[in-house]
Formats: structure tokens, sequence, C-alpha cells
């Protein structure tokens, strides 16, 4: 599966949950991208950035050997107060082996909720 | 003349040996993590970059590495108490439609087996002094 290919799968599965993206002179459209967005894209409510880039990460086995396997990550962003969890439900239901990492917002620092998920390739 | 010749091992005492070694192994991992912070290696959407971690030092200050008894068995736990260490570990949006980049600093010592190493050669030393 490419990132590609991913990206698009997660536009259906995630189809009446994501948020908006407003651009300048653009219709607005769902909030999901193939990389890092435009940064005069303004989203509200869930937006969700695929890696254009995967992942590596080298498990550690029994004596030299190792493990080295390619991961997607998506990161779902919550713009305002919109829950991230029935998105995670889907995508880890629908992709096995798929971990998270809650990165816990911060009013303060600026920080918006947002949750990591790693999808084996 | 003795008629008989006994092997007895002690599993507890082999156990108990290694719980140390477990804890100095650990301790090695962590100053690792930290070693890792301190690197120009991270990238930066700006100049300088490759750049290390360290902008106030809290966040390599908030370290704390923790011997805990655990049951079954020991347990040595390693964390960063900052309001927004996983934001620098794992990247983030922010409010302002900027992103942070991931710099996950404890990746490379795990992937390179620095407990692993650092444990065996620890646990080695232990087994050996025992009579």
């Amino acid at each position: 599966m490419t990132p590609v290919q991913l990206t698009a799968a997660l536009k259906a599965l995630l189809v009446n949950l994501l948020g908006t993206y407003a651009a300048p002179g653009l219709p607005s459209t769902s909030a999901i991208y193939l990389g890092n967005p435009p940064s005069d894209w303004t989203a509200t409510g869930l937006e969700v950035i695929v890696s254009l880039d995967p992942d590596f990460d080298n498990t550690a086995l029994y004596g030299p050997e190792s493990n080295l396997e390619q991961t997607h990550i998506v990161r779902l962003v919550a713009h305002g107060p919109v829950p991230l969890a029935p998105a995670v439900t889907r995508i880890v239901r629908k992709y096995s082996g798929a971990s998270t990492a809650t990165v816990p917002g911060n009013e303060r620092l600026g920080i918006l909720n947002q949750i990591i998920i790693r999808i084996p390739r | 003349m003795p008629d008989d010749f006994d092997i007895k091992w002690n599993d507890e005492q082999i156990l108990g040996s290694l719980v140390e070694p477990f804890h100095q192994a650990n301790e090695v991992l962590g100053r690792k993590f930290q070693t890792e912070i301190t690197a120009k290696k991270w990238g930066w959407p700006s100049d300088p970059s490759p750049r290390d971690i360290v902008d106030t030092g809290e966040l390599r200050r908030s370290y704390v590495g923790e011997r805990e008894a655990g049951l079954p068995a020991p347990e040595h736990s390693h964390s960063w108490n900052t309001e927004y260490a996983m934001a620098v570990h794992e990247g983030a949006r922010l409010k302002d439609g900027s992103s942070l980049p991931a710099r996950p600093w404890t990746k490379e010592p795990l992937e390179a087996k620095t407990l692993e190493t650092a444990f065996e050669k620890l646990a080695k030393a232990s087994l050996g002094r025992i009579q």
C-alpha cells in the first residue's frame, strides 16, 4: 500500500468524520492531506495528515538479527472540540498492527490535541 | 573420600544477581537518551539545522530514570516530565497552522540495542561473581 492509496482509503473510511480545509481562492475540501498542507490552508474539525515518506522501525531480535519494518505515519489533529476517538477506532479496526501515540493538547503552548497512528506498510 | 558429586543451582541467587545489572543497563540507556537530546542532529525548518533539542534545557532536566520494584520482576522507567515532551518527540501541529518536526530522541538508542548490549556485559560480570 502506497501513501497515495492509504490517503484515498482513509478519505473513504473517515468520510463523515473529516473536517474541512479552507484555502484562499479554492472551494473548501475534506481535511485530509498527503504531506504537509500548505501554510495558508486553514483546517477546522478533524484534520488527517498522511506522511509522504514511510518511517522505519528497526526491531532488535536475538543475537545480531533485526527486523526492519516500514510504517506509514498518520496524524489526526483536532481543530476545536472534536473527538479523535471515533476516527482512531475506525483506523485501528481496519489496519491490524496499527499503534497509537497521543500528543496532548496545550492551550498555553498552542499545541493541538493529536494522535499519531503508525500503520505497518 | 566423597562418593558423590552434586551441582546445585540456586535460581534465586542467579536471578537476584541480574537485578543490579538490569538497572545499571537502564542507566546507561538513560544517559544515551540524554546524549541524543544534546546531539546536533535534528532537522529544523529554519537555520541552524540540524540542531540539538536544547532550548531552555527544561526538557533535558525533566528526565527521571526510576528503579521500581515491580512484580514479579523489577522495572525501570524513563520519563520526561514536561507538558510538551510528547510534542517534541512525535512532532505536533500548532494552533497557528505551523508544525513542529518529530525529534524522537529515544528511537536510535533503542534500535541500537544500547540496553541489551550493556545488560549482557554487566550481567556476565555479575554472574561470574556467584560463588
